[in-house]
């Protein structure tokens, strides 16, 4: 029995041992901060969760009052452009999470009116993230198991400990390590900047190679596809749920005097938001505070505020937001 | 939770653990381990029918009591009460799984012939693997009636052998007879049984989450997008899903007789190379044999018999309607009936000629591989399952007139490009090596039992956490075991 316990569960506690100690997603212990500013995060992290624990270890913790939620797109709206449309005191911060849901929404503005301040909320939305009323499964883009009360504790740690496990990744980070470049799209080896006061992530590198007029090379243009969707709606995605979801998100807002905003994204795909849903979003959240800039219009028309089809550049985000607050 | 999750292996090291080390030779103790982990398992995949898993062992252990109190004094007790264990165990089934279909097709019915009707199907969930509990229910209370076994005595060893959690949700189906006794005795810790069920554990992921999850990469969108696929491309899928088939539920179900081994416990053998059989009755014959097993021994052969007066003909019929039963036992869809149906029309010519009774050897060649006769007879019996299977994958009959409607007329489409099927091309010709190893190994248990060339332990050690590597790291991403759905 101890030779076959030594031979399976052997190598089984070492890979645990090695996991805690590593902690490649950086879920097992707390650090002051997830990304380090001028360097890549070469594995992948919960966006959900960094954004919490960002907000939690803060030293500007109790001041922030400002948030921006929503999905990846929401990373490019800059908290300075925002700033100025907010009341001088105002400390905004990115709550944001990978490929959000409006689920995942609620639950974080319930945690900040329960344990902070609440004064002005953006949410930065699209038809796939409203029609999300249920947490996503997989580890990038689990929920933070303080927001639902640790009742996914256990599957939570789980789906990161079998992320972890998969050979290709740690192949692919030796490799990395010892090449000096990636191999495979595991290794993520783009150099971020980050604030962590705003949890703000940029790819200055982007930005740089636009402003030289070399991003959108050949291989890059062929991701922005002929769009052939002009006139088209999306399917009306507001069911009982997630209705319910955004009139619990509403009442949150109104018990503490905040001022909302709801923008729907321009996509590249220029499909249309659906009518009834955005007539919905407006009985809930008052037609001033909806914004529509789905479809065909000045911004979704130029591929030049698109990195690739997925997001919009933080330009076409100060636009949106001058048009939002002004 | 599945099991060739990580979640499995840590419910599993506990149960493991808890089974062996602090019990030391107390079967009973031993006994309510593996019942609170069979229990505590189903619940996790299924919460809302543990009651309906508990009662029904309640009630069939108490039927089982009664049959055995009965039986040889009191033939008509012991026939209400076998009578009634096998319509409860019908009903569950039919309640569960049937009703609604029987609805929608009284309904359709009376539709076609312009009645109308107010018949409305009703809300009712599917209790994940009823159709492997019940059939294990159903076996008990007719063994016990035909006086094979003696009832349990023992309510935590009958519940362990209905709720076996590495086989509840998609078998192999045990028999009592076999099943039961082990639960009597203490399990004790034996190394070379566990090392071997670890190896099997590994086999069934490689088949799983090596082969049928990759192949799947190819077959499912292909099914999901029928009418963008060209006539060649939907062949292909045609040709590659019994493959997939076979390497996922054969997979499961040597994970889960590699997890028995690892308990000490010996589950029933599923499959047994059905590749190689020549004609339909043989591949029959080695595919899902628990199943297969259970409705010859209680649906066919007593069907044989009762119309053993007509000859071959009867025999026919028999074979027919427990194909028809062995389609419906996957679901509730005129599919599956019509593919139990295809199914046992394909055995007909074999009964007429005789062909069916008579047991042939393979021939094999100088190299020891079948001789291209046989070859060629397997290869034809795998094209006939393989249309068959259309009706098994397709979700109604609709479906699969259209499936094979774009089949004869999307030649002109083009052909998806190379990156989207190489990966499980290359799978698909990776099974084939592997089929090519399992006829190698045909005579051993499974594929991979056979001791490793590999003198030293360590290295040996070794070399199966490197498959075990390997497998991690070219699994497609997870789909659920086909066989979870019935």
């Amino acid at each position: 029995m101890k030779k076959f316990l030594f031979e399976t569960l052997g190598p089984l506690l070492v890979v645990i041992i090695i996991y805690f100690a590593f902690d490649p997603f950086k879920v097992i212990r707390s650090y002051s901060s997830y990304y380090t500013d001028g360097q890549p995060q070469l594995v992948a992290l919960d966006k959900d969760f960094v954004s919490l624990k960002t907000y939690q270890v803060s030293p500007e913790t109790k001041k922030y009052d400002s948030f921006i939620f929503g999905n990846s797109c929401s990373m490019f709206y800059n908290v300075a452009d925002w700033k100025k449309f907010l009341k001088k005191e105002s400390v905004p911060y990115h709550f944001d999470a990978s490929s959000e849901t409006l689920y995942g929404i609620e639950k974080k503005i319930e945690y900040i009116s329960n344990n902070g301040k609440l004064t002005d909320v953006l949410i930065v939305a699209d038809a796939n993230l409203l029609k999300q009323d249920k947490p996503k499964k997989g580890h990038l883009y689990a929920i933070s198991p303080e927001l639902v009360h640790y009742t996914n504790f256990v599957p939570f740690h789980l789906s990161f400990f079998k992320a972890a496990i998969d050979p290709k990744l740690s192949l692919s980070i030796i490799a990395y390590k010892m090449l000096g470049r990636r191999i495979g799209s595991i290794v993520d080896d783009r150099v971020l900047s980050y604030d962590s006061i705003h949890n703000e992530v940029r790819f200055r590198l982007f930005e740089d190679e636009i402003k030289k007029g070399c991003y959108y090379n050949e291989s890059r243009m062929k991701v922005f596809y002929q769009r052939d969707s002009i006139g088209n709606y999306s399917e009306s995605v507001l069911g009982e749920n997630q209705i319910s979801l955004l009139n619990r998100i509403n009442d949150i807002v109104r018990s503490n005097n905040a001022r909302c905003k709801i923008v729907i994204s321009p996509l590249y795909d220029q499909v249309k938001f659906n009518n009834r849903d955005l007539k919905i979003l407006e009985d809930i959240f008052g037609k001033h505070s909806v914004y529509d800039f789905s479809g065909v219009n000045d911004i979704t028309e130029d591929y030049h505020n698109y990195y690739e089809t997925a997001h919009y550049r933080p330009k076409a985000a100060a636009y949106i937001l001058n048009r939002v607050y002004q | 939770m599945v099991v060739n999750s990580v979640e499995f292996l840590f419910f599993f090291v506990i149960v493991f653990l808890l089974y062996y080390l602090p019990f030391r030779s107390n079967v009973k103790l031993q006994n309510i381990v593996l019942l609170a982990g069979s229990f505590f398992f189903y619940g996790i995949c299924e919460i809302k029918m543990i009651p309906l898993l508990f009662i029904s062992i309640l009630v069939f252990y108490f039927i089982g009591i009664q049959i055995e109190r009965y039986r040889d004094k009191n033939n008509v007790l012991t026939s209400v009460f076998s009578y009634l264990g096998i319509v409860l165990g019908i009903g569950l089934l039919i309640y569960f799984k049937y009703f609604n279909f029987f609805i929608e097709s009284i309904s359709s019915s009376l539709t076609a012939i312009g009645l109308h009707s107010n018949l409305h199907t009703f809300n009712i969930i599917l209790p994940i693997g009823i159709s492997f509990f019940t059939f294990k229910l159903i076996s008990y209370t007719l063994e016990i009636e035909r006086g094979n076994i003696t009832a349990s005595h023992d309510i935590v060893a009958f519940s362990n052998y209905i709720s076996f959690f590495p086989t509840i949700l998609s078998g192999p189906i045990d028999r009592p007879g076999k099943f039961l006794p082990q639960l009597a005795k203490f399990r004790s810790f034996n190394y070379n049984t566990a090392t071997d069920g670890c190896k099997q554990i590994l086999w069934g992921m490689i088949k799983k989450m090596l082969i049928a999850d990759n192949i799947a990469l190819f077959v499912d969108p292909c099914w999901t997008y029928v009418n963008e696929q060209s006539s060649f491309t939907l062949l292909l899928a045609i040709i590659f899903f019994p493959i997939q088939l076979y390497m996922d539920f054969s997979g499961y179900s040597d994970m889960a007789i590699g997890v028995g081994k690892l308990l000490n416990i010996s589950v029933a053998k599923n499959f047994n190379y059905p590749f190689f059989g020549r004609n339909i009755a043989e591949y029959w014959r080695n595919w899902h044999m628990s199943l297969t097993g259970w409705l010859t021994d209680y649906v066919f052969m007593p069907l044989n018999i009762k119309y053993r007066d007509y000859g071959v003909n009867g025999s026919i019929f028999a074979i027919i309607l427990t194909f028809v039963l062995i389609g419906m036992w996957h679901g509730a869809s005129w599919t599956f009936v019509l593919f139990g149906l295809y199914q046992g029309l394909l055995y007909i010519p074999l009964m007429k000629s005789g062909a069916f009774f008579k047991k042939k050897k393979i021939k094999l060649n100088k190299s020891g591989y079948p001789c291209f006769k046989d070859f060629r007879k397997m290869v034809f019996t795998y094209f006939l399952f393989s249309v068959g299977l259309i009706l098994f994958k397709a979700p109604s009959l609709l479906y699969s007139y259209h499936f094979l409607h774009a089949i004869v007329n999307n030649w002109s489409l083009p052909l998806i490009t190379v990156s989207e099927w190489s990966r499980p091309v290359v799978f698909f010709g990776l099974s084939c090596l592997l089929i090519v190893h399992e006829w190698n190994h045909r005579k051993d248990e499974y594929a991979f039992s056979a001791p490793l060339f590999i003198k030293s332990h360590f290295f040996r050690i070794v070399f199966y956490y490197v498959v075990f590597a390997v497998v991690l790291a070219f699994a497609a991403d997870s789909t659920q075991f086909i066989y979870f759905q019935f």
